[in-house]
């Protein structure tokens, strides 16, 4: 409830802002090419940034996770990247990653989330990669059908797609 | 036994079963209810936490504002970029609707046509936005198009207002549920504990009442056993008990050891029963039997009973030799026979025991009890008051006399049974002034037999009352043929005085012979009166009246109470032997004899006395005063023949009787 207030706050400000981000984003998004596009930003401390492409993603080690979601009818097949494999393969240290959607919904996962439920940052659903009307180009999935403990809004919550930016704090 | 206890049981089950029952079905409910309220629970829990379709409602309505947003900041100035800012809200916007229409979302939807009709809506909305967004002329079309994009803010709103009210319902009633479902939770569990404390009192109170009833039934079969097994005057085991305690002890008897089996019959336990009364004499074999139990006590092992009346067994498993065994008898002997009190009568008791002992198998419980009896037999015919060892001839005299029995049977007793006559002298004379008819049997084969060989016999067969009546007749018709008209006296034996035609039977063999009543004399013992006295007392008034004369046999042994001559008319008494033997050395026994002659003179009775064998001893008598005597120093029991020729002998018929 709080989170999802100050949430709302944070929206508020942002729809008042109207920043230059989104307007980068769409830029990018209307150029079209999805091979040569950033899709994805992950910046860490001390200044870190680096830009990701689809090929670039899908050349990290691949993760898959079979599930149902609230968001979907029937069961589906994500595949993706690790997002414990990401921070591994940027060296990164933290202790949230901040997690900014196209649709500018903002969550925070804790880095723990990691290694513990082993989330994808997922980059194709049942085989395809996911457009922005089906929630991609990236959705970050956990495990749902695995432990009953994941099966909740903090974990719903947490679960952003139109994945933009991962920002490691 | 078993039978209460199976229906002390029953009892409780029955008195049990409805609320068992009760607490059966609870426990199934419990049983039942658990699984299902706690997975309620877990689905009420879960539904609580379920992903929340109000916030992604809430969030379309902000995605709608920011295309509405890119639309107005492109209408102001338009440019390729701000047209793709246009393009990319509402990718993200169809994005939404794509949510709405599947997963939690779209089955909220599709729960209601309403909401299926809104969504419908606002699909058509924005494939309309959407034709414009793609149209060449966007750039002259914005306005239009912001009307659009503000016009789908209605469906939207409204949608989202009824997912949020839909998940704030869900809640409520998701927590509602959990409530009442924790409640139930609560309940049953308490129900639970409220039925186990109520089984754990129930288990120990029908635990209790269980034990209480069993200790009941075993109480009341000791009691039986008890009863079945002991006789209750005296604390001691019965014949049963005893009988199978014998058995026992002659199957298990080891090497060395012997099993003494003792018969013990009190003495003169039937006068303190019929003067003192029962009570007395139940008194008297309580006391035997705390004795005999003391006795028991004291031994390694023993077991006494009562076999019924004043007779008692006595098994001892010992293993001392026979001289220690004679200790031992004579020990229990003395206990028995110590004086005690009843009432406020001080009373010596006796008691006479035969005893029998197997060191080696063969004899059987039975058996062992037999001899014992036999010797104890052996013993009261000997004397009483003694402790007499079973030997083989007992046996044979038992074997004797149930010959003799068989003999009797068979014998011609009107010829066989003859009467041998003993002469009562005048004292000072010596002159034999009368007989005692004493019975003899002529067997074939064994010749002439005293009384003491086949009386018991004679008793135990039945053949005794013909025998009486043999020798009244007999006696009466030989006195008939006396040289001297001498009176003759016939004793009666207690069986034939229990006949109450005796009076008719001596009334026909005085007629039948013609004596004169007057030379008859009946002798009957103490013993008679004991029995019945007023039949008796009426008997010899009967016997008086017909002019026969009665006397009272062995005066002086027994009770001899003096209330006998008081009560029974006597004409004479017959001084007992015992006290005639001891009249020369013991100066009592010449006092007693001399206050019998002068109560006899008092009470006008005729005195008679028994067993002379010495000249000093009639010289004694005579110097007393008595008139009367019979002994063998005046002649032995003889035949018919030779009474006559001494009779004869005494008194020629010229000089005339002496009367």
């Amino acid at each position: 409830m709080t989170n999802r207030r100050s949430f709302i706050g944070a929206l508020v400000l942002l729809c008042g802002l109207a920043g230059s981000a989104s307007q980068a984003v769409a830029q990018d998004a209307a150029a079209g090419n999805t091979a040569t596009r950033a899709i994805l930003t992950v910046s860490g401390p001390g200044g870190f940034t680096r830009d990701f492409t689809l090929p670039d993603l899908e050349k990290l080690p691949k993760a898959e996770i079979r599930t149902k979601t609230p968001w979907h009818d029937g069961l589906q097949h994500f595949e993706g990247v690790s997002l414990q494999a990401l921070m591994d393969h940027l060296q990164l240290r933290g202790r949230d990653a901040q997690v900014l959607a196209l649709n500018r919904y903002r969550t925070t996962i804790p880095v723990a989330d990691f290694a513990e439920f082993k989330p994808i940052l997922a980059y194709r659903r049942n085989g395809a990669p996911m457009e922005i009307r089906e929630k991609g180009p990236l959705f970050i999935i956990y495990p749902y059908d695995s432990s009953a403990a994941l099966k909740n809004e903090t974990y719903f919550g947490r679960s952003a797609w139109q994945v933009r930016s991962i920002s490691v704090e | 036994m078993a039978k209460t206890f199976r229906d002390a049981v029953a009892r409780l089950l029955k008195r049990l079963k409805l609320p068992l029952m009760v607490i059966a079905i609870l426990l199934c409910i419990a049983m039942i209810a658990m699984p299902l309220v706690i997975r309620a629970l877990d689905d009420a829990v879960e539904r609580g936490l379920r992903h929340d379709i109000a916030w992604t409602g809430q969030h379309g309505r902000s995605e709608l504002f920011s295309l509405a947003r890119a639309v107005a900041v492109a209408e102001d100035s338009f440019s390729p970029e701000r047209l793709a800012d246009i393009e990319l809200n509402l990718d993200i916007l169809f994005a939404r609707l794509n949510t709405w229409s599947t997963g939690a979302f779209g089955q909220f939807v599709a729960g209601d046509p309403r909401r299926k009709a809104l969504l419908a809506t606002i699909a058509r909305q924005l494939e309309d936005i959407e034709t414009i967004v793609r149209a060449p002329d966007i750039d002259a079309r914005l306005a239009d198009l912001h009307r659009k994009v503000m016009a789908l803010e209605l469906p939207i709103s409204e949608l989202a207002s009824m997912a949020y009210a839909f998940y704030q319902l869900d809640r409520a009633n998701s927590s509602e549920d959990l409530r009442f479902l924790h409640k139930v939770h609560f309940a049953i569990t308490l129900s639970l504990i409220a039925i186990s404390t109520l089984l754990i009192l129930g288990l120990s109170w029908s635990n209790r009442s269980l034990v209480k009833s069993y200790r009941l039934q075993r109480t009341i079969a000791q009691q039986n056993a008890y009863l079945a097994s002991f006789d209750m005057l005296t604390g001691l085991a019965n014949r049963k008990f005893f009988m199978t305690g014998l058995e026992a002890a002659v199957q298990q008897r080891r090497e060395g050891q012997t099993l003494v089996v003792v018969a013990i019959d009190l003495d003169g336990f039937k006068p303190i029963n019929d003067v003192l009364g029962h009570k007395a004499g139940d008194a008297l074999l309580a006391e035997i039997g705390g004795r005999l139990t003391r006795f028991q006590d004291r031994q390694a092992q023993a077991c006494s009973a009562r076999f019924g009346g004043d007779e008692f067994m006595v098994l001892l498993v010992t293993e001392d030799h026979l001289p220690g065994i004679e200790a031992t008898l004579a020990e229990l002997h003395e206990m028995l026979r110590a004086p005690l009190r009843i009432d406020d009568h001080f009373l010596s008791i006796d008691a006479t025991l035969g005893f029998s002992f197997v060191t080696e198998d063969g004899l059987g419980a039975e058996e062992l009890v037999h001899r014992a009896d036999l010797a104890l037999t052996t013993g009261k015919l000997e004397g009483k008051s003694r402790r007499t060892l079973f030997d083989e001839a007992m046996l044979s005299r038992t074997l004797h006399r149930g010959r003799l029995e068989i003999e009797l049977n068979e014998a011609h007793l009107e010829t066989e049974i003859e009467p041998v006559y003993q002469p009562i002298v005048d004292l000072p004379s010596g002159k034999i002034v009368g007989v005692e008819a004493l019975v003899r049997w002529r067997h074939p084969v064994r010749g002439l037999l005293p009384a003491s060989e086949f009386i018991p016999a004679a008793e135990s067969s039945g053949k005794i009352t013909e025998i009486g009546r043999i020798m009244l007749e007999r006696a009466c018709r030989d006195a008939m043929r006396f040289p001297l008209p001498i009176n003759v006296s016939v004793n009666l034996s207690p069986v034939q005085l229990m006949r109450m035609d005796i009076a008719e039977g001596v009334a026909a063999a005085l007629a039948r012979s013609g004596l004169a009543p007057q030379r008859l004399k009946l002798e009957i013992t103490e013993s008679v009166l004991m029995r019945d006295s007023r039949g008796t007392e009426a008997l010899m008034r009967r016997l008086q009246a017909m002019g026969v004369t009665v006397s009272l046999d062995d005066f002086g042994t027994g009770y001899s109470s003096l209330s006998y001559l008081r009560n029974f008319p006597f004409d004479e008494l017959k001084i007992d032997r015992s006290f005639v033997s001891e009249i020369g050395e013991n100066p009592q026994a010449a006092g007693i004899v001399q206050i019998i002659l002068l109560l006899a003179r008092e009470l006008r009775m005729s005195v008679v006395a028994e067993g002379i064998e010495q000249h000093d001893q009639a010289a004694m008598l005579m110097a007393l005063g008595c008139a009367r005597a019979q002994g063998y120093l005046f002649g032995r029991p003889m035949g018919f023949d030779d009474l006559c020729a001494r009779l004869r002998a005494q008194n020629p018929p010229s000089l005339g009787a002496v009367a």
